[in-house]
């Protein structure tokens, strides 16, 4: 069996399949079965290629390239026909120049070029299938149950489930033959499916926000995506070689063009300064969308780029300037952060942070900072999407997305907010793994012997202190609660199995990929850094052994000590008033005797870490970085 | 590795003691600033015992575990320090028992503490970057992040990172609680806003964190120490100094702002900690 070609065309059936069911109790069990599906074939696809890795294989169907050009032509189409149809000159302009690009190309290379492998499967493929298959997976079903009580609550949207869950296969398929493409034109088509998929899934309420923002969206990564094809017409025709095993085998004069351009590309994808925006605009989309989109397919996308020509990057100008640029952008979506009130606006900023770190590792591109780089992807993938899915039920539960609105969220949904502070855990605890990753990096980073490392050292040290701020922050709030004997867990009652089924998968998938990633070092990274480096790097095991002796005591010390009636041993009194008379749930008598209760709200600092000061300076900072990039390359 | 050890567990016994008796100083060489006779040596002992004797009255349930779980972790901070395992991890573990304290706090949901936490969180944020910076350029000149090896380093590693040493003389008033710096909490009693972080806690849970704030100034001095490198006589000479030095400041200067506290600790670490560390890596590298 033909296992790739499966991971690619299943998910498109289910899909069709699942938008063919018209009753929503039907198709909820055709998503669970596909999401399981796909998950189970993506695992197969790793039990079956992993003794034999890398994993060669070449499709000699002519009918593929035609078939993809179509397709491309059909997606610009639909592109140009909304553009039409919404009045957005500039998406209708992009989406023109691409066809024109993309049929100059065809006919200028189309045939000349020799396709040795069209597939790789890799290490690094076999961490990505995982990551879309499994936590992509997650997401369909949580979606299911979350998409009812959307459309329940959000009557002027109009129901397009449906052409959501399709759209979502597509999403996933095309992910799927991303990561798996190592035909640079194949991994071009891809790329543009994921694109239009983005842009369809953050307009889905069609209100006029959304569609701003979807446009938004896609005129970014539609100029991503020319980067991209200009890219490869330069490769064509300087170094005829469109394959990224082979790359390194171009002069390295030949290089500086198509490496640039790749790395505009990836930037727009991850979002990365100053391409930012368009992530801040698809918080306009449901929850399910906007955790797809963080964890395991669209940003990933673009890190995914930058994770394959990263040994190209290494010690080369464009490598330091991404460098760079993801450095600043770590810094800048860290500070950021602490200024949104708005919860999936937090997380924007803090992915946007996170994929910073890590393309600031994939541009250093030495085997330590990869191993860095693939751990953080995978860290972020899993502990985001479970932060994303705990805000959307926990938002739906308590009327606000604000953070301020999740206040005790831990009387009032314990279940949920035990898996938010796990989610968050993950994403700055020490030894939870976005932190061993941040450690590693720092690590890394001092061992080289570069010019560019003491920079990015001091850019993550002022970084890494915000991301304190912001998380501790947001956890100070669930549990902060005016009256602990309140009732406990009211506003859980309609929480759906499903988002129940798999926020729990994701959290216990957080606490596991930690205490395992000894084992996924030794199993997957590490044998890539061999492969592609010929070095190996991993954590010094006494380092390992503290950190699993601390996720132990992270876990079973406050559950002991929570579970330990304390309560009949000590006395219970309220919080502290100023001497006021205080009754139940900190209200206290104000002035003439007026009934008052206390509101304790968080800091924001908007006034020092303002959006519209810094985020300025960001897109100013790293655009000249951009500058500088493309003035470098043309030389 | 055994002595080393000996030493972490020695520090995990006798931490408290150290600590309490540096607070006895501390509280003496003040009063003597302020014209007064000061308490006894012993009196911060005296007071924590009576703490445990006191009823212990809880806010909610999340409380005590999360202040034990704060001392806990502090505790473990100094002990993987003195057991020479990465510093730069450790510092993350620090990290860590200051959240638990900060999130003690935020469970009560009272006014005071609230602000206390988030007063606390900024101080963090405030001192974390001039942390990072100063174990960077550490590793920078011993090769390691070992103490052992820092502080055995051919040259006391002061020499090399004199910036980096003055920075983190400025965080450690921030993180010894002191004024100028003490906006979460203090020892004094002149505090606006009662007492901070700790305003909900009282009797063993309250006496908890005085415990723990003692292994942190035996790790922080300690910290100071590995600066000095391995002749004892200098190093100690060097806490000394640079401990008296914090008793005057306290007494000196009166609170600031945060966001004071805020800019100027980041500035001190881009400018003594950055400033320290670029030229150092130039000159090794270059």
């Amino acid at each position: 069996m033909d296992l790739p070609l499966l991971l690619v065309l299943l998910p498109l059936v289910c899909g069709i399949v699942v938008a063919s069911i018209k009753a929503f109790n039907v198709r909820k069990y055709f998503v669970f079965a596909s999401s399981l599906l796909l998950a189970i074939v993506s695992i197969a696809c790793v039990v079956k290629y992993a003794k034999s890795l890398p994993v060669r294989i070449s499709y000699d169907a002519e009918w593929i390239q035609p078939l993809m050009l179509g397709l491309e032509l059909f997606m610009a189409g639909m592109v140009a026909f909304l553009a039409i149809k919404y009045k957005k000159k500039l998406a209708l302009v992009l989406a023109f120049a691409q066809v024109a690009l993309a049929i100059f190309f065809e006919v200028r290379y189309g045939e000349s070029i020799p396709i040795h492998t069209d597939i790789v499967i890799d290490q690094l493929t076999i961490i990505m299938l995982l990551i879309v298959g499994i936590v992509g997976g997650l997401i369909g079903v949580y979606a299911t149950g979350y998409m009812k009580t959307y459309q329940e609550e959000n009557p002027d949207v109009p129901d397009r489930r449906r052409y959501f869950f399709l759209v979502l296969f597509v999403f996933m398929s095309a992910m799927f033959g991303l990561v798996l493409s190592n035909n640079i034109l194949w991994m071009y088509f891809f790329w543009e499916i994921t694109t239009v998929c983005s842009f369809l899934l953050i307009g889905y309420s069609r209100t006029e926000e959304a569609v701003r923002n979807s446009f938004r969206a896609i005129v970014m990564n539609l100029a991503g995506g020319l980067a991209y094809m200009g890219a490869i017409i330069v490769l064509a025709n300087d170094g005829g070689i469109l394959e990224f095993d082979r790359l390194s085998s171009v002069p390295p004069v030949f290089l500086a063009i198509p490496l640039t351009l790749l790395c505009v590309a990836g930037f727009t994808k991850a979002a990365q300064l100053p391409f930012s925006s368009w992530l801040l605009g698809a918080m306009v989309a449901p929850t399910p969308i906007s955790a797809l989109l963080h964890s395991s397919t669209m940003v990933k996308a673009g890190v995914y780029l930058f994770l394959r020509i990263a040994p190209l990057l290494s010690s080369s100008m464009p490598g330091y300037l991404t460098a760079f640029v993801g450095g600043v952008t770590f810094l800048v979506g860290a500070v950021l952060a602490i200024s949104q009130r708005n919860a999936k606006r937090v997380l924007a900023y803090s992915t946007i942070s996170n994929l910073g770190l890590i393309v600031a590792c994939a541009g250093i591109g030495t085997y330590q900072t990869i191993w860095v780089a693939l751990f953080l992807t995978i860290f972020h993938a899993v502990a985001k999407s479970l932060m994303f899915l705990s805000v959307g039920t926990a938002a739906a539960g308590m009327g606000t997305l604000e953070i301020e609105g999740m206040r005790g969220l831990i009387i009032k949904m314990p279940r949920i907010a035990l898996m938010m502070l796990a989610g968050i855990c993950g994403m700055f605890v020490a030894p939870f793994g976005m932190l061993i990753s941040k450690w590693a990096a720092m690590e890394a980073l001092i061992s080289l012997n570069n010019m560019v490392s003491p920079v990015m050292i001091i850019l993550i040290a002022y970084g890494s202190a915000a991301t304190i701020f912001f998380w501790t922050k947001w956890m100070g709030t669930i549990i902060r609660e005016r009256n602990p004997h309140a009732r406990s867990g009211l506003y859980e009652h309609h929480v759906s199995g499903e988002e129940y089924a798999s926020m729990f998968i994701l959290t216990v998938m957080t606490i596991l990929t930690c205490v395992l990633f000894p084992v996924i070092s030794s199993f997957a990274v590490e044998p890539y850094l061999v492969s592609t480096y010929g070095h190996a790097f991993g954590l010094s095991r006494s380092n390992v052994f503290i950190m699993i002796i601390m996720i132990c005591m992270l876990i079973v010390i406050p559950a002991l000590l929570i579970a330990v009636p304390w309560r009949k041993k000590v006395t219970m009194g309220t919080a502290y008033m100023g001497g006021r008379t205080v009754t139940e749930a900190l209200h206290f008598e104000g002035s003439a005797g007026a009934d008052k209760q206390v509101q304790v709200q968080n800091y924001y600092l908007t006034r020092y870490f303002d959006e519209k000061r810094i985020l300025p300076v960001g897109i100013i900072v790293c655009t000249i970085l951009l500058m500088v990039m493309g003035g470098i390359s043309l030389l | 590795m055994t002595t080393q050890l000996y030493v972490a567990i020695g520090y995990v016994l006798f931490a408290p003691i150290i600590g309490g008796l540096m607070a006895g100083i501390d509280r003496i060489i003040t009063a003597r600033m302020q014209g007064r006779k000061g308490p006894p040596l012993l009196q911060p002992f005296y007071d924590v015992f009576k703490l445990f004797q006191k009823q212990n009255i809880l806010v909610n349930r999340l409380q005590l575990p999360f202040v034990v779980c704060h001392v806990i972790f502090a505790i473990f901070t100094g002990f993987l320090f003195f057991q020479g395992s990465d510093v730069l991890l450790i510092i993350f573990v620090l990290t860590l028992a200051g959240v638990f304290l900060v999130l003690a706090a935020y469970s009560t949901g009272s006014p005071f503490s609230a602000v206390g936490a988030e007063r606390e969180l900024l101080l963090m944020m405030g001192y974390e970057p001039m942390l990072i910076i100063a174990l960077v350029g550490m590793y920078e000149v011993a090769g390691s992040f070992d103490m052992y090896k820092i502080m055995n380093a051919p040259v006391p590693v002061v020499l090399y990172l004199p910036g980096i040493y003055l920075g983190i003389v400025y965080i450690l008033a921030i993180k010894l609680r002191k004024s100028p710096f003490d906006l979460s909490t203090s020892h004094h009693a002149h505090q606006e806003l009662v007492k901070g972080i700790t305003s909900d806690m009282g009797g063993a849970t309250l006496a908890l964190t005085e415990i723990s704030h003692w292994y942190e100034t035996v790790f922080l001095y300690g910290f100071l120490f590995i600066f000095f490198g391995a002749n004892p006589i200098v190093g100690a000479v060097g806490v000394i100094v640079t401990f008296l030095l914090e008793i005057a400041i306290d007494n000196a200067v009166a609170r600031v702002k945060w966001e004071f506290m805020l800019s100027s600790a980041w500035l001190v670490a881009l400018i003594m900690g950055a400033g320290n560390l670029i030229p150092l890596f130039l000159i090794n590298r270059g």
